[in-house]
């Protein structure tokens, strides 16, 4: 493809400004890293600095001792987030698309419906009374997935608007002359076409799924079914309790040194790491380019 | 009529959806109900609900322990146990989702929040229950504690709660980097009280110009336990809550604005003369750093703390890297929210008040529940070492070992009853215990505020506490012009008509006592 | 022609696409609306000993607590203020970022460029506080230690001088979402038809002009569309934003108290959950009738861009 000088310079330009914008958003990172390693008395006498005067293992160290089950978290947080996202994707567009079709004739009252929701809530007493007294989801799986996260009004909307404005409305009408029923439409033709959206809504719901604790801090008693979140909630509520002047009251004698700014650096590492690992496999989907105009012509 | 059909069809599509993810439930219901059959064939027990807050690591599993448990209560008092551990994060949330859902939550604690929880009407009330089944209990207090552990607790003559039986009397203690001390030319005997303690500061800044000879003990927000100290040497009661509005101070019954008395006014004065020395980090009214940690790295000197007993600074210590010490510089004062703040309660809603009652009288009188409760089982989760000493087994620490719930000790049963870890000095469960009957009562312990009638008033008033007050007890806000402004505030948000109904209940208290 | 469209919209045309509609609608009635009764809660004097549906009905009490301030008016300002230029800075910014993004889809870079965009959300708002802490501190801070002191200027006590921190809000606030918020943009340019163009270049039309008269208005939809939904929220704010990051510092209330850390500040003693369902559902009310009042306007305009 031949590309003009003017395209040659707003390219260029892009590429400074993204370049710029990625130095602001990863060396906040790479300083909370390198914080993870770093020795807890060089953090607090020197501050976070890139190059540390010492470094120490020791947060990780401590992590892994105190939790012995690191591994089932992240298999847990992996698990929920694959079945809550791939679950709440498939009914998020299966509303979504009613919704998108002008002759449907509910298509205004589903909106209102759903944005209604964005709105207004109950709060959490009678959500945890239904729950878990007629859905008897309490410390199973189906608690960190089904409530509040498999979809929201806004993940809806989203990909109705795509459907309604970036998939053109002939191609519905030629499929179903052709005598494509609407499940046959909507399949074949809405889902393909939409892959930007579904990966964008995708990513939105991965990441609400595994960044969540408070479904588990609401319905889960057991630590069998804590995701790394919990786990790192926790880890961190305890040593923070352990520090405080009130701890003393509390608790009995030895407790241990426990270096806490590192420990936060380290699990905000835990945390982000896969996440920021799957990131860039993502990227091709979600700028996967549809060209309609063949179909159209 | 099509519209109608439409309708018809989306009822029914959900009336089905509905059916289906029912049945899913019910499923997982008979599940459940199968499992409580094959529990309850062991005996026709009362089965109760209790939860515990754990600071140690909560096990996956706790089945072992609470089977463990349920061999001691179900024989004894015929009640088994549903054992639950949360973190001190989860704790609080945990158990006021189970009470305001209705879920069954029999015996529970809280940390500080006991008036909240009688104001709302979610406790039961136990004194029929405890004449009849607390009989051990009621006499291990009077040992360990005196006479009137219980008033604390007792609302119109219905006692709510049972305080952790401990040694509750917390007096401040001022802690310090003993090598830093020597180097500046000081010993121990040089601090009896708080005045003595800016000269030790100047040394040490004059030693040491990096190091900060003194920071709050609490962060976020922070609080170098000014108020605490303040407390103790003038002997001001805040009359069952925190906020500081509504206190009275000595004998007089007079209820009072905390925040508008010279003693708060000296007290502040003296934090800003130390902050304008330096003897504070600028930032130590927002600082996010435990200054616990700034002493582990080497950069702080002292604080100010509540420690009962007087070996407290062997853990601190350790758990610093550091040599540090304690002294005592003010006493402490029994006000009725010091001795209700860790209380064991049973909820309004319990099906099982008896089972509940009998199984606290065993939690705070019986050794092998206790430390069952508290270590797990014997020789796979701990090895006794002498009569009140235990330790973890060998090649175990308190992260590896399979149960322990060792940090929880200042929040289960008697602390007289407890084993303790290897190190620690017998004698110094004694002092405390003594220090129980020995420190000073406010005239007016016993004495709860029911803060419903000005709820109001109560959260606006919150707000502004938090707003002026960490800033001041840091001595970053200059107490001559920010004291008024906090005072007018606190005024705008409510707080004579808090004061005015304190005063109200508690002349009522009053009348009440001289009455009996 | 509308006649017989309106024939074909038959129940054989409703029905099917109703089906599609159900297992979504279902979720939201169990997940939403049916908890939505909780909301009486706001309206009663909670006792437990009567249960919660037989306590007392006491008007409008539990709402009390947000106007008998002296913060009602700096907490409301606050709140709508910062989610206006939430709103008007972060779509510019995140519109920008798409555009500038698409420019560079096909590069291997811009997996490194695309990372970048959601990196910043990823932090929570405590370690963020941690970091913002590193930089601002007065004693040892980055910005006092090195840059103010070697330019010579006198240090700030950042943590104690509100007049900062509504730029350091917004800044703050850009940097952590104005790139993911710009994902859902990049999605929306990526499905624009590239036959369209591929005509606009034929014509002969440079990328600025493409931008302004193909990219931006066919992203109008989009813009109204999530534009109305923040409006929705506009009395809501981002608790960790307001609360950890200024490390709830006293002395600046005058520019960081918003709706949200003035109910978690007031309701810290009494914890009153009539008290906090009061304050959810005022903040829900303005809300919706902010929106449905935006909605109208939209409608009259374009009733297609609206959202219901």
């Amino acid at each position: 493809m031949i590309q003009s000088r003017g395209e040659r310079t707003f390219f260029g330009f892009s590429a400074v400004v993204m370049g710029l914008w990625s130095v602001l958003a990863f060396l906040p990172f790479i300083l909370i890293v390198v914080a993870s390693f770093t020795d807890e008395s060089a953090l607090i006498r020197n501050g976070y600095s890139f190059f540390p005067e010492k470094i120490s293992l020791d947060a990780y160290l401590y992590m892994i001792s105190s939790s012995a089950t690191f591994l089932r978290a992240y298999g847990v947080s992996f698990l929920v987030t694959i079945l809550g996202t791939g679950f709440g994707l498939l009914i998020s567009s299966m509303l979504a698309y009613p919704m998108s079709r002008k002759d449907f004739k509910y298509h205004n009252v589903l909106a209102f419906i759903i944005f209604f929701t964005m709105l207004f809530s109950g709060g959490i007493v009678p959500s945890y009374i239904m729950w878990t007294k007629y859905f008897h989801i309490k410390d199973t799986l189906a608690a960190l997935i089904v409530p509040n996260l498999l979809t929201n009004g806004f993940y809806v909307l989203l990909i109705r608007n795509y459907y309604k404005n970036n998939v053109p409305g002939e191609l519905i009408e030629a499929a179903q002359i052709d005598g494509a029923s609407e499940l046959r439409t909507f399949f074949r033709i809405m889902l393909p076409l939409s892959v930007p959206v579904m990966a964008t809504v995708g990513l939105f719901m991965g990441l609400a799924y595994w960044n969540d604790w408070i479904n588990a801090l609401y319905y889960i008693t057991t630590p069998k079914y804590y995701g790394i979140q919990n786990m790192l909630i926790n880890l961190m509520n305890n040593i923070q309790f352990l520090k405080s002047g009130q701890a003393s009251n509390v608790i009995g004698a030895g407790a241990l040194e426990l270096p806490s700014t590192a420990i936060r650096m380290s699990m905000a590492v835990i945390g982000i790491l896969p996440v920021a690992l799957v990131l860039p496999f993502l990227q091709k989907y979600l700028t996967k380019g549809v060209v309609i105009g063949a179909v159209k012509g | 009529m099509r519209t109608k059909k439409g309708l018809v069809s989306l009822l029914l599509t959900i009336m089905m959806l509905g059916s289906i993810l029912g049945g899913c439930g019910s499923a997982a219901d008979s599940n459940a109900n199968s499992q409580g059959a094959g529990d309850s064939t062991k005996a026709k027990a009362e089965k109760i609900v209790f939860a515990m807050p754990s600071f140690n690591r909560i096990p996956s599993d706790i089945g072992r322990v609470t089977d463990a448990i349920n061999a001691i209560t179900v024989p004894k008092i015929g009640v088994e146990v549903d054992f639950k551990i949360f973190g001190p994060a989860d704790y609080a949330q945990k158990v006021n989702l189970a009470l305001q859902s209705g879920e069954q939550m029999d015996v529970f604690t809280t940390l500080g929040q006991f008036t909240s929880y009688v104001s709302k009407s979610q406790l039961y009330p136990l004194e029929d229950l405890l004449e009849e089944h607390g009989k051990e209990l009621l006499a291990i207090l009077e040992q360990d504690f005196g006479p009137d552990m219980l008033k604390s607790t007792t609302l119109n003559g219905h006692i709510y709660g049972i305080p952790v039986n401990k040694g509750v009397s917390i007096p401040t203690n001022f802690v310090y980097n003993a090598d830093m001390l020597k180097e500046v030319g000081f010993s121990a005997d040089d601090i009896n009280s708080v005045e003595d303690l800016p000269q030790i500061f100047e040394a040490v800044k004059q030693k040491y110009p990096e190091v900060i000879p003194f920071g709050p003990v609490n962060v976020n927000p922070s609080d170098p336990g000014l108020i605490l100290l303040l407390k103790g040497m003038y002997e001001a009661d805040f009359l069952s809550d925190t906020t500081g509005i509504g206190a009275v101070i000595g004998d007089d019954s007079q209820v009072l604005n905390f925040y508008e008395t010279e003693e708060f006014k000296s007290g502040v004065t003296m934090m800003r003369e130390w902050f304008n020395k330096g003897y504070l980090e600028k930032d130590a009214a927002t600082t996010s750093i435990a200054f616990s940690d700034m002493i582990s790295s080497g950069r702080g000197f002292s604080y100010m703390a509540s420690y009962s007993g007087l070996e407290a600074a062997k853990a601190l210590s350790a758990q610093t890297g550091k040599n540090l010490e304690m002294k005592r510089i003010a006493p402490y004062y029994f006000e009725t929210g010091a001795v209700n703040m860790v209380s064991w309660m049973v909820s309004s809603t319990t099906k099982a008040p008896e089972g509940a009652v009998k199984f606290l009288n065993l939690l705070y009188t019986d050794e092998e529940l206790i430390n069952t409760v508290l270590y797990g089982i014997e020789g796979e989760d701990y090895v006794k070492v002498g009569e009140h000493h235990v330790k973890y087994p060998d090649g175990k620490d308190a992260s590896t070992v399979a149960y322990t719930a060792m940090l929880s000790t200042g929040i289960v049963g008697s602390e007289s009853l407890q084993y303790q870890l290897e190190g620690v000095n017998w004698s110094d469960v004694e002092l405390k215990l003594q220090e129980n009957k020995e420190t000073k009562k406010s005239p007016f312990f016993g004495f709860i505020f029911d803060p419903s009638e000005v709820k109001t008033q109560m959260s606006a008033v919150t707000n502004v506490v938090n707003q002026y007050l960490p800033g001041l007890v840091c001595g970053a806000l200059d107490p001559e012009t920010t004291i008024p402004k906090f005072v007018q505030a606190l005024n705008d948000a409510g707080a004579e008509a808090i004061i005015k109904s304190k005063q109200e209940q508690l002349d009522q208290w009053i009348a009440a006592q001289n009455s009996q | 022609m509308t006649t017989t469209t309106t024939k074909s919209k038959g129940p054989k045309k409703t029905l099917p696409l109703l089906l599609l509609a159900v297992p979504g609608l279902l979720y939201f009635i169990v997940n939403s609306y049916i908890p939505m009764i909780g909301i009486f809660i706001a309206f009663k004097d909670i006792n437990y000993a009567k249960g919660i549906f037989r306590s007392d009905w006491i008007g409008f009490d539990n709402f009390k607590f947000l106007f008998q301030t002296s913060d009602a008016w700096v907490m409301t300002r606050n709140t709508l203020l910062y989610n206006t230029a939430f709103i008007v800075l972060g779509t510019i910014v995140s519109i920008i970022i798409a555009i500038l993004m698409s420019e560079l889809l096909s590069k291997a870079f811009a997996k490194v460029f695309h990372t970048s965009l959601v990196l910043p959300n990823l932090i929570s708002m405590v370690v963020l506080s941690y970091l913002v802490f590193a930089f601002l501190n007065a004693d040892s801070g980055f910005i006092n230690n090195s840059i103010l002191a070697p330019l010579g200027l006198p240090e700030i006590n950042w943590y104690s001088e509100p007049k900062y921190w509504p730029y350091l809000l917004v800044f703050i606030q850009l940097w952590k979402t104005a790139g993911y918020g710009s994902i859902v943009y990049i999605a929306f340019i990526a499905g624009i038809d590239k036959s369209i163009y591929e005509a606009a270049k034929i014509d002969g039309a440079g990328k600025l002009k493409q931008i302004w008269t193909i990219t931006l208005p066919l992203l109008k939809p989009t813009i109204v569309i999530l534009t109305l939904m923040s409006i929705g929220r506009i009395f809501n704010s981002d608790f960790g934003l307001f609360y950890q990051v200024p490390l709830n510092s006293g002395a600046l209330y005058s520019t960081t108290q918003t709706i949200d850390t003035y109910v978690y500040r007031a309701l810290m003693q009494v914890n009153d959950i009539g008290m906090s369902a009061a304050a959810g559902l005022y903040q829900s009310l303005v809300g919706f009738i902010l929106v449905m009042l935006a909605n109208a306007i939209v409608k009259k305009v374009n009733a297609d861009n609206a959202l219901f």
